[in-house]
Order: C-alpha cells, then sequence, then structure tokens
C-alpha cells in the first residue's frame, strides 16, 4: 500500500524508509544534527545524489511513511536536475541509500554533521 | 619622612627556619639609601627571616592566620636531623643613638619525626659596651622601644593585609569597632584607660572615707545612704559590665577561632567557591551548546542540499560554461546566417554589393563555393538551446552560495568542539575539586553560619555594654556630685576635701583628654591614609579617604562622597594605605619591615608602592618575589634608595642561603 504511483504521473505517492534507516534517522535527530527526521532524510539523499551510491533493495514493511507532498522542494529539484520523471521513487531510493552509507557513523555517534555527510570544506568548493 | 628612632643594623642566625648552620647579614644603611632589598621566590625563606626578627624582639609569633606560631616550627630540619640542637637570632640595633645586642637561643632535639622538644629559650639583651639588662626587664625595655602591641603596623606580611582587608571589608559594626581599636592601638590609649581607672579607684577610696567622717557625726544620714545606695548601684552596674566584657571576650575569642578555623579551610573554601563558579560556567555553556547545536539543525534543515554543494557548485559552473559555449556558438550561427544571406544577395542580383561591379569580375564560381561551405559550416553547428540552458543555469543559481552555507556550517561546528572542549575540563576540573574536597571536608556553612552567629551576640552585647556604660557614666557622676557634697561637709578635713577634689579635676581631664587625643588622632590617620591612598590608587576619580566620626572607613569619590561598597582591589589599596598611615601616625617610632605586601597588586599599584617607598628616609626593609619586584623593570621606581639588596637563593629543598646581590 506504500508503494501506490501518482496517479496520471507513473510516480509515487508515497515515500517509505526501511526500518533501520528510521532508527538512523531517528538517531540523527536526536543527536542534535537535524530538527526532524524528514530534514535527515532529504540530506541522506542529496548525500546519495552527490556520491551515486548504489540503491538499495527495501523490505515491503516497516519504517517510516511520507506522503510525497512533504518533500516538494527536493522532488521540484530532482525532477529538472537528474532529469526524471519519477523524482519521488527516485527520492525513496537516494535517501534510504544515503541514510544507509551514513548508518555506521551515527550508530558509533560521535560525528559532527560535515564528518557524517562528508561535506567538503568550503575552500574547496568555491 | 620622619627618621625613626629605631635603626637594624645587622641580624644574625643559627639553625632558623631554611637558614642551616650561621648566617650574618648586614642591615646597615643610610638616610639617603634606606631600603633594604631582600629578593627571593616563595618558600626560600623571606617569612623566616621577618619572623626571626619578630621572635628575637617579642619572644612569639605569629603564622599566616595570625595564630600564635609554635618556636618549633622555626628550627632548621637538616640541622635537627643532624643533632645540631642550638639555635638562635641575634639582632644588633640602635635607639636614640644607643645601640644594642639582641640576642635569643635555645636548643631543640627531634624526638621522634615532628616532634621537636625545646629548652626554653634564653634572651638577653645588652647595649654596646654596658652590662646586660637583668631578663626579667627585657620585655618591658623592648615594650618602651618598640610596642609589641603596635609592633604590626612596622613589620607586617601580605596576610597581615590580607586579614586586614577582611576586616575593614566586613559588616558595619565590626568594621568600625576595627577602626576605632586601631586608632586607639597606634595612639597607645590603653595606657589613659589605665590611669582613667586608677583615678576611679583613688576617688573612690577618698570619697569613701570621707562619707564614712560625715556618717560618724550623725547629721548627713540622708546623703550618706544616697551615697552608699549611689555606689552600691554603680558597683553593681561596674560587675554587670565586667561580666558582659568577659562573655564578650569569649565571644571575641569564638570569633577569633571561627575566623581561624575558616582561614584554615580558605584554601577549601576557594575550592568550594572555584567549584561552584565552574558548575554556574558548565551551566551557561550547556546552554551555548544546545543553542549551537540547535542551529546547527536548523542549517541543516533549511539548507536540505548542503550535502550535495559542491556537486551543485560544479553543476553550476558546469552550465555556466555550457551557456557561455553557446552564446559564442549562437554568435557564430548569426555570422553565418549574415555571410549566407550576403552570398546569396549577390548571386541574385547579379552585383557586387561592396563595389557595384558585376559579379562576374568576382568569379561567381568561387562565391558559390564559399556559400557551399559556409552553408556545410552552419550545418556542423549544435541546435542546443540557449533558453534551456539558461534556465538551468537560474535553477542552479540558488545553490551558488553553497561555500558560505558549509563555512557557517564549518564555523558553528568548530564553536561547538571548543565549546565541549572547555567545558570538557571544566567539567574535568568539577570533579577534581569534589574529590579533593571530599576528603575531611569541614562543614564550611556552619562554621559561617556560626561565625555569623557569634558576630551577632558581639553586637547584642555591644549593645548592651553601651547601655550600661550610659549608666555607669551617670552613676559615676551622680557619686561624684555626692561625693562633692560630701567632701563640702564642715565635718571633712580640708586637705582631704583639696585633695577629692583634685582627683575629681583630674579624672575629668583625663575623659576629655581621651576623647580630644582620639578624635585628633582619627584625623591624622584620615589624612594620613587620604594622602598615601592617592599616592598609590591609580583610579584618578578618588580623591581620598575618609574615616568618620563613628569610625567608618571609606574612600571618597570625585564629588567627596563615601564609597562603602568598593572593588576587591581598591580594597587592597584602602587597606595598605590604612596600614601606612597608623604606622606612619603612630606613637611609636620603627622601621617598616613587608613581607611580600604588592604579591596581589596589580603592575600600577605596585609601582605606587614602590614610589612610596622611595620616599623614606628611615630604615625600610622588603622581602619581594620575582612576580613583584622585577629589578630590571622596578629598580628605577625606588629612585636610588636601595641602600642594601640581597637575593635568598636555595641550596637544597631544606637549605637556603642569604647573598649580596
Amino acid at each position: 500500500m506504500n508503494d501506490t504511483k501518482s496517479p496520471g504521473s507513473g510516480d509515487k505517492t508515497n515515500i517509505r524508509t526501511s526500518e533501520a534507516n528510521a532508527d538512523v534517522l531517528e538517531l540523527l535527530v536526536k543527536q542534535g544534527h537535524f530538527q526532524t527526521r524528514l530534514g535527515a532524510f532529504q540530506a541522506a539523499a542529496m548525500l546519495a545524489l552527490r556520491k551515486d551510491l548504489p540503491t538499495v533493495d527495501l523490505p515491503s514493511a516497516g519504517g517510516l511513511n511520507y506522503n510525497q507532498g512533504s518533500f516538494k522542494q527536493v522532488i521540484d529539484f530532482l525532477t529538472w536536475y537528474v532529469p526524471t520523471g519519477t523524482p519521488a521513487s527516485l527520492l525513496e531510493q537516494l535517501g534510504n541509500a544515503g541514510t544507509s552509507y551514513v548508518s555506521e557513523k551515527v550508530r558509533s555517534g560521535g560525528y559532527t554533521f560535515t564528518e557524517i555527510f562528508e561535506i567538503v570544506p568550503p575552500e574547496t568548493i568555491s | 619622612m620622619r627618621r625613626c628612632p629605631v635603626q637594624l643594623s645587622e641580624i644574625a642566625l643559627v639553625n632558623w627556619g631554611p637558614f642551616y648552620g650561621s648566617h650574618s647579614i648586614n642591615l646597615e644603611v643610610t638616610s639617603a639609601a634606606p631600603v633594604i632589598l631582600f629578593r627571593g621566590e616563595n618558600g626560600r625563606g623571606k617569612t623566616s627571616l621577618l619572623r626571626a626578627i619578630v621572635w628575637c624582639l617579642y619572644g612569639a609569633m605569629t603564622d599566616q592566620n595570625g595564630s600564635s606560631l609554635e618556636l618549633d616550627k622555626m628550627i632548621n630540619i637538616d640541622a635537627l636531623q643532624n643533632g645540631e640542637t642550638h639555635f638562635e637570632v641575634s639582632l644588633h640595633f640602635s635607639h636614640k643613638g644607643a645601640e644594642y645586642t639582641l640576642h635569643r637561643s635555645g636548643t631543640a632535639v627531634e624526638d621522634r619525626p615532628g616532634k621537636v622538644s625545646l629548652s626554653h629559650p634564653i634572651v638577653d639583651l645588652k647595649p654596646v659596651g654596658g652590662q646586660p639588662y637583668p631578663a626579667g626587664q627585657i620585655p618591658e625595655i623592648i615594650d618602651g622601644i618598640l610596642s609589641g602591641e603596635v609592633s604590626d603596623f612596622f613589620f607586617f606580611d601580605g596576610e597581615m593585609l590580607n586579614s586586614f582587608e577582611k576586616r575593614l571589608r566586613d559588616d558595619q559594626s565590626t568594621s568600625q569597632g576595627f577602626v576605632r581599636q586601631q586608632v586607639e592601638r597606634a595612639l597607645g590609649l590603653p595606657f589613659m584607660t589605665y590611669l582613667s581607672n586608677d583615678l576611679d579607684v583613688i576617688q573612690g577610696v577618698l570619697t569613701t572615707n570621707l562619707e564614712q567622717v560625715i556618717r560618724k557625726t550623725q547629721k548627713h544620714a540622708g546623703l550618706s545612704e544616697k551615697y552608699r545606695t549611689a555606689v552600691d548601684a554603680l558597683q553593681g552596674v561596674e560587675g554587670d559590665l565586667s561580666k558582659l566584657r568577659d562573655q564578650e571576650k569569649i565571644v571575641d575569642k569564638e570569633v577569633a577561632d571561627f575566623d581561624a578555623e575558616l582561614a584554615k579551610v580558605d584554601q577549601i573554601k576557594d575550592l568550594y567557591f572555584e567549584r561552584k563558579n565552574k558548575e554556574d560556567e558548565v551551566a551557561r555553556a550547556d546552554t551555548n551548546i544546545a543553542d549551537l547545536k540547535a542551529s546547527l539543525a536548523l542549517q541543516a534543515e533549511t539548507n536540505w542540499w548542503v550535502s550535495a554543494a559542491d556537486s551543485l557548485k560544479v553543476a553550476l559552473d558546469d552550465v555556466e560554461t555550457q551557456r557561455d559555449t553557446l552564446s559564442e556558438t549562437d554568435r557564430r550561427r548569426f555570422v553565418l546566417e549574415y555571410q549566407i544571406e550576403q552570398l546569396n544577395d549577390q548571386l541574385s542580383n547579379g552585383v557586387c554589393p561592396t563595389c557595384g561591379q558585376s559579379i562576374a569580375v568576382h568569379d561567381e564560381q568561387s562565391r558559390r563555393e564559399e556559400l557551399v561551405e559556409l552553408a556545410s559550416q552552419l550545418a556542423e553547428i549544435p541546435t542546443t538551446s540557449i533558453g534551456e540552458v539558461t534556465v538551468r543555469r537560474d535553477r542552479l543559481r540558488p545553490f551558488g552560495s553553497g561555500a558560505a552555507v558549509v563555512q557557517r556550517i564549518f564555523d558553528l561546528e568548530q564553536n561547538l568542539r571548543r565549546e565541549k572542549v572547555y567545558n570538557d575540563r571544566r567539567k574535568a576540573r568539577i570533579t577534581e575539586i569534589s574529590e579533593r574536597i571530599s576528603v575531611n571536608t569541614p562543614d564550611i556553612e556552619t562554621l559561617e553560619r556560626n561565625l555569623i552567629d557569634r558576630k551577632d551576640a558581639k553586637r547584642r552585647l555591644g549593645n548592651a555594654i553601651s547601655g550600661l556604660e550610659e549608666k555607669r557614666v551617670a552613676l559615676k557622676t551622680q557619686v561624684q556630685d555626692l561625693g562633692s557634697q560630701i567632701a563640702n561637709q564642715p565635718e571633712v578635713d580640708e586637705t582631704e576635701r583639696r585633695l577629692q577634689k583634685s582627683v575629681k579635676e583630674a579624672q575629668g581631664t583625663v575623659v576629655k583628654s581621651y576623647d580630644g587625643f582620639r578624635d585628633s588622632m582619627r584625623r591624622n590617620i584620615e589624612k594620613a591614609a587620604s594622602d598615601l591612598f592617592l599616592r598609590l590608587t591609580t583610579e584618578p576619580s578618588y580623591t581620598g579617604v575618609s574615616i568618620s566620626d563613628d569610625y567608618m572607613i571609606s574612600v571618597l569619590d570625585h564629588d567627596g562622597h563615601p564609597q562603602y561598597m568598593v572593588s576587591a582591589g581598591v580594597n587592597q589599596i584602602l587597606t595598605t594605605a590604612f596600614i601606612g598611615a597608623l604606622g606612619e601616625c603612630s606613637v611609636e617610632e620603627a622601621p617598616l619591615v613587608m613581607d611580600t605586601p604588592m604579591g596581589r597588586l596589580d603592575v600600577g599599584h605596585r609601582s605606587g608602592v614602590l614610589k612610596w617607598v622611595s620616599t623614606f628616609s628611615s630604615q625600610v626593609i622588603l622581602f619581594v618575589q620575582s612576580g613583584e619586584y622585577d629589578p630590571d623593570r622596578d629598580a628605577g621606581l625606588l629612585a636610588g634608595k636601595i641602600g642594601r639588596e640581597y637575593v635568598i637563593n636555595r641550596l637544597t629543598e631544606r637549605r637556603s642561603e642569604v647573598r649580596a646581590a
């Protein structure tokens, strides 16, 4: 029921996380890196996009379930940036891949936000 | 500055403090260069030298808390362990032109580690070229040269400054009493009290004798009865006063004991307050850390794309480059299309648009080949729309601030890391302090509560004594009046009457003088303290020191208003000025010997003290450590007044030596 497609677009209407990833997102909030699990999921998706992480298979049940409307900004972004006609599906894959990728550091604790998300120093961006 | 009548010329030590064996130090100076400097780091023996002077003069000394210090603490440990039992201190000094040698010595045996038995120390005082004074008279003679009662105005250490400072900072009634007591000490008023009491006794005896004379005549039974009743009442009040004063002494001792107890736990107290401050700092830092974390979380949440900031910046740079390329391509296309259009026009009109001649002149065939070439080049230009690229660039542009956002996040993390490190250090210190004070911690709060309670009791007793004093004065006046009436009866012998009258007048003179002297001394000390305070302070807005009629001491602000709440630093300067003034105005005159007097002062105030010392023409002995006196920096402040300079060197952990610098 969580994998329903958006009518007419062929995309998903809901975005799910695995149960394990839900715990990691919860930890990211508890450790004070994010205000919400949704925010942490978006950041994880952007990490996966940047690192071109391989997608992971989602179990059929468990975890968190969001309406794709909650991710409007990211979905709009993915639509033109990738580009893709199924940005919600892509976001689900990216978010879960990114969350799995950071899970070890988050579970062990003691890492900063920039260390977890491997954010490069500002001088190398400009 | 005055030239004091007492001058120390030499001190000799044997097995005293860290000075193992025999040591002799020349202290002779001239009025042109009266300052003797002893420089030495903590633990080298500066305070031992000061104590040697005090012990030699008075046979007793105090520790840093003002409590009596046992002599065995001053015997050199190496000497004790080597079985060298003899110790001594000798002072050579001059007083009003005469020279003396005062010598105090004894033997000490260490029965077991830490347990020392002392023989009764021997003291002798000999004028140069004369016979030694009888031992029993020596305390009185020394007291006549420099009374032990006021010696601490001249021989003092940093701890005494602390103790004075604490007393001046105390609650109003206690500090007032303290200031008044010091003024009376400087004036030598206890002597006048004894005189007044002696006159009271003489008058009492005289009047009682006269009363017995008139009682025999049976003519003045009423007067006699009134006198006896008044005397009884006066004796009753004096008895009560005596009891209250005894109680006051007990309370004073209790207050002193609690003070001493608190002084002993000062270090623990400091730790206690340090822990409290650290706990407050930790609480503030925790709030700060929570704020920093919240800011970071807000940044992460708002800038959801930041974990791909570098990729987005690359994408933006790529699209900008792509757009630049497309602009060039568009320009090239436009040029080619224009050239093709021109060629097509030439070929269709048959006329060269530049020169107006027939196209045949320019080789029509080559124009057609050129046209084909241009068309071919136009066909090779990609057809990508710059419009699409511009839209993509505009969409990516908001992510162009990625570096700034990431910089903000890195900064926040750095602040957070720093704050956490500092806070961890604070917490570690709190744990360390807790471990230290958990071992046998005295109940400081109970001690302080008891001290306040005793001070309250002292205040109540003070009020009761003051009430009884008034009653006593009234009764005394009544007894004196009745005594005068008795003395005026015809039955009384004329000589007895005159004697009684003379004693009464003498009593009145003493009482008036007492108040007058004290008030005059208060004003002198106020003036001297004010001058010295202004000399020492680095704060230009203060205009002096005031000691009010009721003995409240304060500094005056720029409008001349008393300021009772001043900073700890100003209070230190006020204390130094007050002690300096007491010494200057004291009825006694002696060399000034100061041990580490500037340890807690800042550079500006240290300079002030040294400049003050440089105004002396009488002997000054300064014991200083490197933190308060730097020869290169400060010698100039003493304006060439250094007559002798010594360095106290450590030879071993238990031995020091004094060498000329």
